[in-house]
């Protein structure tokens, strides 16, 4: 059985239009995957769906075969579905150490809490000397990095990450890409959308393509960009000579 | 043929980013020319140049002969270059009637006559939403308007100053398809009339099927240019979608 299971989603934004359309995709506990498709294909919309920020208007999503869809974001986190945002999303006026201990918010036990912390330091040996900083005050990287931390926390067991390498510089994004690569080590799923699908592909299993709401295709990471069928999405449908218009 | 519009050597930086760099392009007079390229490519911050919402750091921008750098958008505006933006921003409170009527560019002196909207004014602007086939909600206020009837708003508020130049930025953005063709309709239409376009837009099949010239940017620079079928082929093109370039 897929570790998860979105059948058939359709969601939107307030009154407007339908972003994913029926969309059909599964996802295996022992694989990573990177969402692809030109803008406005419903990739974000896809992992605010599946992390219950935004609620779908008709189909389902399953996990370990029980539908989630329908519960909250704090529900579906400790159920160890966890969500990364594009945009920044840190607590820019509270230090690091705040910002991760307030990703394991929903844990009860202080221990666990230490615990988690000690682990994350670990995986970013970077962020221990930052710790007493605002984490406003931090460089780009760092604080993908905090981001990042932050949503190990809770241990998860699905981890999508909405632009992982967005406004780094390349070096930059290289290093976190080679991080999130070490997750899988962790046991963890690792879900990512990235509008630099090169440096995405190259960094995970399984490429998904997506096209107006739906999955347009799906293979191995290493197939995807030499498929014929990205040159279509991207740069449109063959127009003839002089027949533009 | 002549060039209408005229960017030369734009060069646009936000703290550490160059957003725009040396980017020169025309748009000749009576086209339809679509402006792409990956996010981030500097496309909207050209546009903002262009239509005067930003300084650049260097760079002219010469409109229908003159040299416009650095005048107001107000300025621009009346010498003939309107534009739309991606964020639809309707004056909520006003009628979609009095949307339109702001939108002149005599805007300034009916406040100095008293409240009454021109005549002259009013049957432009019923024509206008006649045009884009939203005059029933004339008298509605924008706040009730569904997104695509203020896509279709915004649209029709641009040609209240009778420009020769539009600048439309993302029209087909989360538009649904029935109100894309009738969007793409309306610009052929004008077009016909006379009215040159440049338009950013991320659905590709819009952009190779009503432009007759595309120039494509990417990094801040423009990649290449050519006509639909040109940059179709243009491996360079694919691959800086891709994040191969």
């Amino acid at each position: 059985m897929p570790l998860l299971e979105i059948d058939n989603v359709v969601a939107g934004y307030g009154a407007g239009p339908d972003i994913l359309n029926g969309i059909a995709v599964h996802i295996d506990a022992d694989r990573s995957y990177c969402i692809v498709g030109p803008n406005g294909a419903g990739k974000s919309t896809l992992l605010k769906v599946v992390c219950g920020i935004l609620r779908p208007r008709s189909g389902q999503i399953r996990l370990d075969g029980l539908k989630v869809s329908g519960m909250r974001p704090d529900q579906l986190l400790a159920k160890g579905i966890c969500f990364v945002p594009q945009e920044q999303s840190l607590f820019s006026e509270m230090t690091v150490r705040e910002n991760l201990v307030m990703g394991g918010f929903l844990i009860r036990d202080r221990a666990v809490v230490a615990d988690r912390m000690t682990q994350v330091l670990e995986l970013f040996p970077a962020l221990r000397e930052h710790l007493g900083q605002l984490a406003g005050r931090l460089s780009g990287g760092e604080q993908r990095m905090v981001a990042l931390g932050r949503a190990l926390m809770m241990d998860p067991r699905i981890l999508m990450i909405d632009e992982p390498s967005l406004g780094l510089a390349p070096l930059v994004a290289d290093q976190i890409f080679s991080t999130i690569v070490g997750f899988r080590q962790l046991g963890i799923t690792v879900i990512v959308v990235e509008q630099n699908c090169k440096r995405g592909l190259e960094n995970t299993d399984w490429g998904i393509v997506l096209e107006l709401g739906t999955k347009r295709f799906e293979g191995s990471a290493d197939t995807i960009l030499d498929d014929p069928r990205m040159r279509e999405l991207y740069l449109g449908t063959s127009v003839r000579r002089g027949d533009a218009r | 043929m002549t060039a209408l519009l005229e960017a030369r050597d734009l060069n646009k930086a936000f703290g550490g980013l160059q957003a725009v760099k040396g980017c020169s392009f025309g748009v000749e007079q009576g086209s339809i020319t679509a402006l792409i390229g990956p996010n981030g490519a500097g496309k909207t911050t050209a546009f903002d140049i262009i239509s005067g919402i930003l300084a650049a750091d260097s760079g002219r921008v010469v409109f229908n002969g003159e040299d416009v750098t650095g005048l107001l958008p107000h300025s621009i505006s009346r010498l003939g270059l309107s534009r739309t933006f991606q964020i639809t921003r309707g004056l909520g409170e006003l009628t979609v009637l009095e949307n339109m009527v702001v939108s002149s560019p005599s805007g300034g002196l009916r406040n100095l006559l008293g409240s009454s909207i021109l005549r002259r004014e009013r049957d432009r602007a019923m024509e206008l939403l006649r045009f884009v086939g939203i005059a029933e909600l004339a008298s509605n206020t924008a706040d009730k308007l569904s997104y695509g009837q203020k896509k279709l708003l915004e649209f029709a508020s641009v040609f209240m100053s009778d420009p020769k130049v539009v600048l439309l930025d993302e029209p087909a953005g989360g538009v649904n398809p029935a109100l894309l063709e009738r969007i793409m309709d309306r610009i052929r239409r004008l077009n016909e009339k006379g009215i040159t376009f440049l338009f950013i837009e991320h659905n590709i099949e819009m952009v190779m099927h009503l432009s007759d010239w595309v120039v494509v940017m990417a990094h801040g620079e423009v990649l290449t240019e050519g006509t639909p079928a040109v940059v179709q082929e243009n491996d360079m093109v694919l691959d800086a979608y891709l994040g191969r370039a």
